[in-house]
């Protein structure tokens, strides 16, 4: 009976028949789903988890969490202005569990947000858009935007305080991109600001519109690893011979280890820290200072420093160049190692260093000194405050760039390590200095 | 089992054990939040609170003027449904306007349920402390008196003058709170006494006052005013100009400097009490409305003056008395002042018909007339109920009431306006505090409260569910009182009332 169900479940798994000859070896990987998803035998050092981290199936497992505390909290939540957060309070206080499914599905939200952008940061590290990956490098960076979207959406849900003035800053960030921003950030809320309309078009969009997307584009994206010849390793030299293990069970027993520890890491972490839910969202009585989601402070930060036609122009060709970079570094050979070569990793840390050490000094200068509006009296401040500092910015990082390719005479494909690096750990510095060094009125404060 | 597998299986086993534990503790978590809720609502109230309520219910929820208080414990005991549609909807016939947002106020749901947290659970000491802490100044009522000779004056301003004279008295009670002594307005209420009200149509004015406008504090007054009225002070706010020529202005009242020691100042400030506190409920001149009357030979000969205090400071004893505790409210001088004034009434006071009041078990009206010896009513011709076939379940008084052995009644003066008195016999179904709930041998649950919850815990006798009870009782409006009460299971017996009907609880020991 027990051997039954045992054979019954292996069987769903894969069939464990293993013959001699072709036909029964082919239908071993025909009839398994593991096998549909990884290769039956993979490199030992693709195994290594210091090489890939493990980032992007635990962001795969996050997302199946998500999907699985979503629905949960479906059968509790009420997308409705008068019942919304009534409805969460329900949930906390009155629901076995309610409180830990809301707080795994918060939790693992922005735990996503951190490992998919890690995952894109390893991604770019080991040059794994190389050598015919550049398509699945876009789908993963629509996948990225995909994740961020999903949480901007989920982030009013609850229509407590937090929620409901980080939408309203944030859909007034996306009123300043040029020309279709307005015409989205009207459609989103579905009014003059953030109403009963927006509540329900963010859940749709939340509940039905996204995930149909994700599912298919994530499905799409795994499926491309396999065709684009699984995950990337270096280029091998004339005769050498590379070891190879069999993903039965060595890679699966390393996904299972994985997989057990950041559940339980999550749910652990979900007991002792529940999500926060604030005072119900009161659109009279703004919060000061009014931030938006943590993930998006960096951007915040950018507008306090430059006219929002520069704060979006400057991220979104970032953005595109990140996007963009399979077909702006294409020189395949060093695919596979990390930072690219011993200059790379100069490269790399030079551009960390910079932004550790330049974005502070800027923002601070900023705040205080750089008054570019207030030296160049009578000109338009899309021009003083716009146009001349994301001139001065983009100057800056062409000067990093050539700066690593002279000093360090480092080929193209380092140098792009450099800027990348600058521009990576700038973001994270902004954000830091917005989650932690912005207080009331978005002034700079010393939060300790 | 090598290390990959080991750690998977080790993090899987402290989620299992982890998850059951959590589960174990869950209906803890879930208690603690819902009292943290509970808190959360009452503080986000207490907010709404001072800066809508409180400048008709008082900081501290005391209730000012006729508007009623509402720190009563009775209203905590009030059910969700019926404060909630009270504050939404608004009360017909008074002052208290509709908050809700769809009934033109400006509430939505989720801030009315913080109200009515707060009136359940809230701690009004603490409410009329953060009410200080945020500078709302109690306000007082300046309601000016209008002297005979300024009514005069008044008159003999022109024609309309007696209709002027009629508005201005009739201001000077109702609007002053919020438009002030002479109209210049407040920040309750705006301007009354400018060119601009003076412009607009009587017809519109008198609508406003008629109608009231919604979502502000001005209420409708043509449940409080009838059309003459409020025609009157169309007429005086459009001529007050002409008045105020003449030199006629209403002056607000003096504060009053009494010297304690003065036992005739004491009355009168006793007197001033009285008649904006106390009759209210007590009837117009303390012979019993509501509450027990006061004025009565009944009353005033059975209390102390240290008991009259005691009620004054704690507020009513009996079960289900609305009488509040006015500790909170008046210092002890206005409370020495109520007290002597009530004591210099027993020589004057009369013996009342009814002294328990009607909120206190005094019958329906057509109950509380006074008996007249020569023209007694003769029976007969009534349609008898106790025993008729076909009784509408429902009808014809509380169960208790239907069947079981009738008992004599008892006219003598304490008892005449009380119900029969019943005994019955029954097994205890369940005992929450001091209320009894018993199944009688008739077969009715019948459900008795056993005297104050103070006075139950310190004399009451030990009842058990399944015990057999004896009780003599009679019925008040909404449950039983009781005479005397025996648990025939123990043998245990205790007095609740003399024979003479009153509660042992408040004979002095």
């Amino acid at each position: 009976m027990l051997d039954n169900l045992r054979l019954w479940i292996r069987g769903r798994l894969y069939v464990p028949d293993k013959g001699a000859d072709e036909r029964s070896r082919m239908r071993l990987v025909a009839n398994n789903l593991i096998l549909h998803l990884h290769p039956t035998r993979v490199p030992a050092s693709a195994l290594r988890f210091t090489y890939t981290w493990g980032l992007g199936g635990i962001s795969a497992l996050l997302a199946v969490v998500l999907i699985a505390t979503g629905i949960l909290l479906m059968f509790r939540y009420d997308a409705s202005v008068e019942h919304a957060y009534t409805s969460i309070q329900l949930l906390e206080t009155e629901v076995m569990f309610g409180s830990l499914v809301r707080a795994v599905h918060h939790w693992a939200a922005n735990l996503l947000i951190i490992t998919v952008f890690l995952h894109m940061v390893r991604v770019f590290y080991t040059g794994s858009y190389k050598k015919g990956r550049g398509f699945n490098w876009l789908v993963g960076i629509f996948l990225l935007l995909l994740v961020v979207t999903f949480n901007f959406t989920g982030y009013l849900l609850p229509w407590d305080q937090l929620a409901y003035w980080a939408i309203t800053v944030g859909t007034s960030l996306l009123g300043y991109v040029p020309v279709v921003g307005n015409v989205i950030s009207g459609f989103l809320l579905g009014g003059p600001e953030v109403g009963q309309a927006t509540l329900r078009n963010f859940y749709a969009i939340h509940v039905a519109l996204l995930p149909a997307i994700f599912i298919f584009v994530m499905s799409y994206h795994f499926w491309r690893i396999r065709k684009d010849g699984n995950i990337s390793q270096p280029e091998r030299r004339a005769g050498e011979r590379v070891a190879r293990l069999t993903t039965i069970p060595h890679l699966v027993q390393r996904e299972f280890a994985v997989a057990s520890v950041v559940i339980t890491g999550l749910f652990l972490w979900a007991m002792f820290v529940p999500a926060p839910l604030e005072e119900l969202a009161n659109p009279a009585r703004p919060p000061n200072p009014a931030k938006a989601a943590w993930y998006f402070l960096g951007l915040q930060e950018l507008l306090l420093h430059m006219h929002p036609l520069a704060a979006m122009i400057l991220p979104g060709l970032i953005l595109a160049g990140i996007a963009l970079v399979p077909y702006w570094d294409r020189s395949d050979e060093d695919i596979g190692i990390y930072f690219r070569s011993a200059t790379g990793q100069k490269a790399a840390l030079i551009g960390t260093g910079l932004a550790v050490v330049l974005v502070p000094v800027l923002v601070v200068l900023d705040e205080w000194w750089i008054d570019v509006p207030g030296w160049l009296p009578g000109w338009p401040t899309w021009l003083s405050n716009g146009l001349i500092p994301l001139a001065m910015t983009l100057a800056g990082l062409a000067a990093i760039y050539t700066g690593i390719r002279r000093h360090l005479r480092s080929n193209h494909s380092e140098a792009l390590v450099g800027l990348f690096s600058f521009l990576v750990v700038s973001l994270v510095v902004m954000t830091i200095i917005g989650v932690f060094f912005r207080g009331p009125n978005m002034a700079l404060v010393w939060p300790f | 089992m090598n290390k990959y597998v080991l750690t998977g299986a080790l993090a899987l086993l402290i989620l299992v054990i982890a998850l059951p534990v959590y589960g174990y503790l869950e209906p803890t978590r879930m208690a603690r939040s819902q009292e943290e809720l509970r808190q959360q609502y009452v503080s986000d109230a207490a907010v709404l609170y001072i800066e809508n309520c409180a400048v008709c219910h008082g900081i501290r929820g005391e209730g000012i003027g006729p508007n009623p208080p509402l720190d009563n414990p009775d209203l905590r005991e009030a059910d969700y449904e019926t404060l909630f549609k009270t504050i939404a909807r608004g009360r017909y016939g008074t002052a208290m306007g509709a908050w809700h947002i769809e009934e033109g106020g400006i509430f939505n749901d989720y801030q009315i349920q913080e109200l009515v947290a707060l009136i359940r659970y809230g701690d009004w000491s603490q409410v009329g402390e953060l009410a200080a802490q945020r500078g709302v100044i109690p306000p007082t009522l300046p309601v000016p008196e209008v002297g005979e000779d300024l009514v005069q004056q008044v008159m003999a301003l022109g024609p309309e003058g007696e209709l002027w004279a009629q508005g201005m008295q009739l201001y000077a009670q109702n609007c002053t709170t919020c438009h002030g002594v002479n109209g210049e307005g407040s920040d309750l209420g705006v301007p009354l006494n400018t060119e601009d009200v003076r412009e607009k149509d009587a017809d519109i004015l008198a609508r406003t006052i008629r109608e009231g406008v919604p979502g502000t504090l001005m209420a409708a007054w043509k449940n409080t005013l009838s059309n003459e009225d409020i025609e009157a002070i169309v007429a005086f706010l459009k001529n007050w100009d002409r008045i105020n020529e003449a030199g006629l202005v209403l002056e607000p009242p003096e504060p009053i400097h009494i010297d304690v020691n003065n036992p005739e100042e004491m009355l009168a400030l006793g007197e001033r009490i009285f008649t904006t506190t106390c009759t209210a409920c007590h009837g117009e001149d303390g012979t019993g409305g509501i509450g027990p009357a006061i004025n009565s030979q009944q009353f005033l000969s059975r209390h102390t003056d240290d008991q009259i205090r005691d009620a004054i400071v704690y507020g009513g004893r009996r079960p289900n008395s609305r009488m509040p505790a006015f500790g909170d409210r008046l210092t002890s001088v206005e409370i020495d002042a109520l007290v002597a004034y009530i004591r210099s009434l027993e020589p004057t006071a009369p013996w009342v018909a009814n002294p328990r009041g009607s909120g206190q078990g005094g019958g329906p009206p057509w109950l509380q007339a006074t008996p007249d010896a020569n023209n007694p009513i003769a029976p007969g011709m009534g349609r008898g109920r106790q025993n008729e076939e076909g009784n509408m379940p429902g009808m014809g008084g509380p169960p208790w009431r239907r069947t079981g052995t009738p008992v004599p009644q008892d006219h003598r003066g304490e008892n005449m306006n009380r119900g029969p008195a019943l005994r019955l016999r029954g097994e205890v179904v369940r005992v929450e505090g001091n209320r009894l709930t018993f199944q009688a041998e008739t077969g009715q649950t019948v459900e008795v409260m056993l005297g104050p919850p103070w006075f139950w815990e310190e004399k009451g006798i030990a009842l058990h569910p399944g015990d057999i009870v004896e009780l003599e009782g009679f019925e008040s409006p909404d449950h039983m009182e009781v005479n005397w009460v025996r648990n025939v299971s123990t043998g245990e017996t205790v007095q609740l009332r003399t024979d003479e009907g009153m509660p042992v609880w408040n004979q002095t020991p």
